[in-house]
């Protein structure tokens, strides 16, 4: 075979996916990365009162450290339920978000699914309410064919299906010493590239610092600080 | 009129037909959109086949008042041996209306008089599709009198968005900018289908190999299109344009059939289509893209065109006004120092000037702020407990207060005094009371 042959025959087996090609994993602090060409979802700890209270702050995090670390130049919010306040939003990601507003949750899961397939690195926060096995594998599958990620947004009451997403995260506030402190404790309940990981159900204590990046610390040191804090005014 | 019904007028006459240059036509107009640019006014866009539009704010006293200068146009235009109907307004689609409908009377349309000028003018003077008349006129509509006598909230529902949204920039309620494409190199191919065709399949494969072959015409010219417009002649029936808007320029056919298909599958053919004409807009420079060896992947200038691509699909698909890109707006208070603008809307300048460091606002803002009944220690602060939407919320840190007021030019709308509260479970709220009420609202938290 000719030098030209060769070429096109790699191209177009590259084309094809033929050739193997990893997919970037976004590194944010907990140890278990999040996958590109997948779909990771998110819980909230909502009380029924307060019905729906998507983890916003960490979602748009990790939309920061997607965008920052160039992994992803693109970031998409689904869902009308699930804007953030745009002043909120580090100024990067600002620039680089879309609002997509469907107005059925049928309409949602197709665009959902679009955004997911683009050939663009796109950073895809969609609100997954009330999506079915067959709509959570239509999604993963959709992820795999694209070049970004999907964290899809859930209810809390839903942790307790099945779903086809490669890792399961629930998100609760929770009460941290510091004066301003925003924290909220971040559990994996799942995690298909890894299932050992999510048999011991490690947990860690998230805290938003400055400029939309996370302080990410296991919450066995956490809890541990906090003892000893109160041992301390104790004595 | 067709040409089998203008051979039934003039029976037993002897006729000379000759094929329509539309491709001629579109080239004249643009020349006539570049003289006019260099006498009359700065922004001349070209408007469908037979029409220019001309913003001459702020030319007028050049030529003494609107009067005259409607009347140089008018002698300039007589001079190279056109006639021209003219008509001038304070928005777009008055003036436009005025030039078509307007007789010699309505021609000139001060500011603030739209509404009286268009009431006695029919219905197409709203520059809406046949079939939105065509279904007006079915329960009695004829003139934008009668249609201005109908509920508003009852119209987008029967007649489609468009004819409001049309309503509205003649009525000066919604800004319709001009674009101004004069400059622009314009692409027209069309295509006969003797006889007529209503075979979806038959129309399909047309508007397709037209595509093709204006793709072929703008990569010739390194150009892509920012607009497509498809018009649809029919046999004893008006003609149908069909509209494409991309929000980044391309000559993909593909992409450009993804987006038209939808629409060319409900077009309603009448007796058949007796001819298909494509008409590039908003055409502007697009350099060929250099292959590479690893694929798709690798290229920034690939990923923008995918993800232009697919923001065109999701506005075909769910409509501009529900694909949205967030804007910050120079404004004190939260609520409106943003604002969502569809994607391919032209972006103002960002207020970033007055915008604070972002981690002081909340992630997520209600609109409007939710009341909220709470114990605090002084009129001022600092909050103990915070009621809001049948939720306790016992509170065991509040920073503040942070006052923000209105601007001065909205003195009537009182000061805030802003709190961040934390209560016992972890979670923050932003919390804001009236200076002179003294009524408290949740406006927003960090969830």
């Amino acid at each position: 075979m000719t030098r030209s042959g060769d070429i096109f025959d790699l191209r177009q087996r590259l084309a094809a996916g033929a050739v193997a090609r990893e997919a970037p994993s976004l590194q944010w602090g907990t140890g278990v990365p999040l996958r590109f060409g997948a779909t990771h979802e998110w819980y909230d700890g909502a009380s029924p009162v307060r019905g729906w209270n998507p983890p916003l702050c960490v979602l748009a995090a990790i939309a920061t450290s997607a965008v920052r670390g160039c992994l992803s130049d693109r970031v998409v919010w689904i869902g009308s339920d699930l804007f953030p306040y745009p002043s909120f939003l580090d100024h990067r990601v600002l620039a680089a978000s879309v609002f997509l507003d469907p107005p059925t949750a049928d309409a949602r899961v197709w665009a959902t699914d679009l955004a997911l397939s683009s050939r663009s690195p796109t950073c895809v926060i969609a609100d997954g309410r009330g999506l079915s096995l067959a709509a959570t594998r239509r999604l993963q599958l959709a992820a795999a064919r694209g070049a970004g990620i999907g964290l899809l947004a859930r209810g809390g009451g839903e942790s307790r299906g099945v779903s086809a997403a490669t890792t399961r995260w629930r998100v609760v506030p929770v009460w941290t010493d510091g004066p301003d402190h925003v924290a909220w404790s971040v559990t994996l309940l799942r995690n298909k590239d890894q299932p050992t990981l999510a048999m011991e159900e490690r947990s860690w204590v998230v805290e938003l610092g400055d400029a939309q990046s996370l302080v990410v610390v296991p919450s066995v040191v956490a809890n541990r600080a906090d003892r000893a804090a109160s041992e301390v005014a104790a004595s | 009129m067709n040409l089998s019904q203008a051979r039934v007028l003039l029976a037993g006459r002897e006729l000379h037909v000759e094929d329509e240059d539309a491709v001629g036509q579109a080239a004249f107009l643009l020349a006539l959109a570049r003289w006019a640019a260099r006498r009359w006014s700065p922004v001349v866009s070209v408007d469908g086949t037979d029409g220019l539009l001309l913003d001459i704010s702020g030319c007028e006293h050049v030529f003494g008042d609107e009067a005259r200068h409607l009347g140089a146009i008018e002698r300039g235009v007589r001079g190279v041996g056109l006639t021209a109907r003219l008509g001038v307004a304070g928005t777009v689609g008055a003036a436009w209306a005025a030039a078509r409908f307007g007789g010699s009377r309505a021609r000139l349309i001060a500011p603030g008089a739209e509404r009286d000028a268009l009431a006695p003018m029919p219905t197409a003077a709203l520059r809406i599709d046949s079939d939105a008349i065509e279904s007006l006129a079915e329960v009695g509509i004829d003139r934008v009198g009668q249609l201005l006598g109908v509920p508003r909230h009852t119209l987008p529902a029967r007649y489609g968005a468009d004819l409001v949204r049309r309503l509205d920039q003649a009525l000066g309620h919604l800004p319709e900018a001009l674009e101004r494409t004069a400059e622009a190199p314009v692409s027209v191919v069309s295509r006969e289908l003797p006889g007529g065709t209503t075979h979806l399949a038959s129309v399909e494969t047309a508007v397709r190999m037209l595509l093709d072959e204006i793709g072929g015409v703008l990569g010739r010219q390194e150009s892509g299109l920012g607009g497509l417009e498809v018009v649809f002649d029919r046999l004893g029936a008006g003609p149908v344009r069909l509209d494409v808007q991309v929000s980044r320029a391309t000559r993909d056919a593909a992409h450009l059939w993804s987006l038209l298909r939808p629409k060319v599958e409900r077009l309603h053919m009448g007796f058949g289509v007796e001819r298909i004409t494509l008409r590039a807009g908003g055409v502007v420079r697009v350099p060929h893209l250099q292959a590479t060896m690893a694929g798709e992947r690798d290229s920034g200038l690939r990923h923008d065109a995918a993800f232009a691509a697919m923001l065109d699909t999701l506005a075909s698909r769910l409509g501009r006004d529900r694909v949205l890109r967030p804007e910050l707006v120079s404004s004190y208070r939260p609520e409106r120092s943003c604002r969502l603008v569809p994607v391919d809307e032209k972006g103002r300048a960002v207020g970033a000037a007055t915008a604070p460091p972002s981690v002081l606002r909340p992630s997520r803002l209600f609109y409007p702020p939710l009341a909220a009944e709470v114990v605090a220690l002084s009129p001022d602060g600092p909050v103990l407990q915070v009621r809001c939407r049948r939720e306790e919320h016992r509170i065991q840190s509040c920073l503040g207060p942070e006052r923000i007021g209105p601007e001065w030019w909205r003195e009537r709308e009182p000061v805030r005094d802003y709190f961040r509260v934390r209560d016992d479970r972890g979670r923050w709220l932003w919390l804001f009371v009236e200076a002179d009420t003294r009524r408290w609202f949740v406006h927003g938290e960090w969830n």
